[in-house]
């Protein structure tokens, strides 16, 4: 038992490692859209394989979910042709077998558009046996609903989450202004304590007096002379009542 | 000099009253180009003019001026006349008299080199005499006595006139005054010699 789970861990790496490495080249192989089987050249055209579906192969090869009880795997139905018809799309029900069989037969089970008769010749080594699974799973994996929630989950980043608290300016601001006034502040006192303490004293001589500092605003005075004339008019005559006695000798 | 009796025209004029005076004494030396020179002399004068123009005015005896007036009064001419061919002085009594007389202050400012123009105010003194006894000398007055005299004075500088503010200054003659001899002349000399 532990070696078949062994085994089965081995043939899940190799096949994401194939399946990388078709990727990487992004060439693969397609099958005719005519359904015949019949293999034609590689096409150039490049299959883009999301990274979480090699993610979600892989892990459900290791991690396989308990399976309730195995489907019978669909026969196709023969149509009146005589020819079998594939089934269309894969039922619900039916789960990718996660242990790959090397055999032929398997390849019609879970290759829906694989004609029977394609078979042989999509599988002629041990690498062919393990890619149509591989393939079925790269291009089945969406749509797929049976497939287990992935238990590794690549962290991405939610830009619909809660909003992050937004960088705080007036913290910083209300900081910066401090420092700022702080230095201000103690620039001027350093400016104050080195300022030389200078008492200016300032004499005037003007002739013979001495003017001081407190006296200056004095000092046109003494430059300025006045000369004043005063030219008398003529009284007017009196009015009123001049004369009211007279006499010799009053 | 002041002599007893004199009136003191400085105390009409308070030094306010000259302050303003020159303030616009100032303007006006500015408006007739008088240089800025002479404008910062005139508002450096300041108070000064103020108390340059009363201490002149201290110096004038203003009641002469208003006796030489008295003559214009015929009542008084003729007193004047009687006293020249009397040997002794006549004495009158005047009843109540009012006069006008004018003064022109001419006020020249210099320094640092410079002299401003001068500046020509008009001093209008209103005088009111009342029961003065005048004696009278060949039409000379000698001397006066009695009564009283009150005095108002405007300073006028152009058109502006700076009204003192103060009442008129009462002056009590009293024992009165005597004049040197001849006295103050009554009558015009032109007259006289005609």
């Amino acid at each position: 038992m532990a070696g078949a789970e062994n085994t089965n861990r081995w043939m899940a790496g190799a096949a994401a490692l194939a399946l990388m490495t078709s990727a990487a080249d992004a060439q693969v192989r397609q099958p005719p859209a005519d359904g015949t089987g019949a293999t034609t050249a590689p096409t150039s055209t490049p299959i883009k394989i999301n990274p979480r579906d090699v993610i979600n192969v892989v892990d459900g090869l290791l991690n396989p979910k308990p399976k309730p009880t195995p489907t019978p795997t669909p026969t196709p139905t023969p149509s009146p042709t005589g020819r079998p018809t594939p089934t269309p799309t894969p039922t619900p029900t039916k789960t990718p077998d996660p242990r790959p069989t090397a055999t032929a037969t398997s390849a019609p089970q879970s290759k829906p558009s694989a004609t029977p008769t394609a078979v042989p010749n999509a599988l002629p080594t041990a690498t062919a046996v393990v890619e149509p699974p591989l393939e079925e799973l790269a291009t089945e994996s969406a749509p797929a609903a049976p497939i287990a929630e992935p238990a590794i989950e690549i962290p991405a980043p939610d830009l619909s989450g809660p909003p992050q608290p937004a960088f705080d300016y007036g913290k910083y601001l209300v900081w910066i202004a401090g420092l700022i006034a702080a230095l201000t502040a103690g620039g001027y006192a350093l400016k104050q304590w080195l300022r030389p303490k200078l008492t200016v004293s300032c004499e005037i001589e003007t002739g013979a007096s001495t003017l001081t500092a407190a006296s200056a605003p004095a000092l046109t005075a003494p430059d300025l002379a006045f000369a004043i004339q005063i030219e008398p008019g003529e009284a007017s005559a009196p009015t009123g009542n001049p004369v009211l006695a007279t006499g010799d000798n009053a | 000099m002041i002599e007893p009796g004199q009136i003191e025209l400085a105390a009409l004029i308070p030094p306010e009253t000259f302050d303003a005076a020159a303030a616009q004494a100032a303007a006006e030396l500015g408006e007739q180009g008088g240089g800025r020179m002479q404008k910062a002399m005139s508002g450096l004068a300041g108070q000064r003019i103020a108390a340059a123009m009363a201490e002149k005015l201290k110096q004038i005896d203003l009641l002469p001026m208003f006796i030489q007036g008295w003559g214009k009064s015929p009542e008084i001419e003729a007193e004047a006349k009687a006293s020249e061919a009397s040997a002794e002085p006549r004495f009158i009594r005047l009843g109540k008299l009012e006069q006008d007389l004018d003064l022109y202050p001419i006020l020249g400012i210099s320094g640092f080199g410079l002299s401003a123009n001068p500046i020509n105010f008009t001093l209008t003194l209103k005088a009111e005499f009342e029961a003065i006894e005048v004696g009278i000398e060949k039409a000379y007055v000698v001397q006066i006595g009695g009564g009283l005299c009150r005095l108002a004075a405007v300073l006028k500088l152009g058109q502006f006139s700076f009204p003192t503010g103060v009442d008129p200054v009462e002056w009590q003659v009293g024992k009165g005054r005597k004049f040197e001899k001849p006295g103050v002349p009554l009558l015009p000399k032109v007259g006289k010699s005609a």
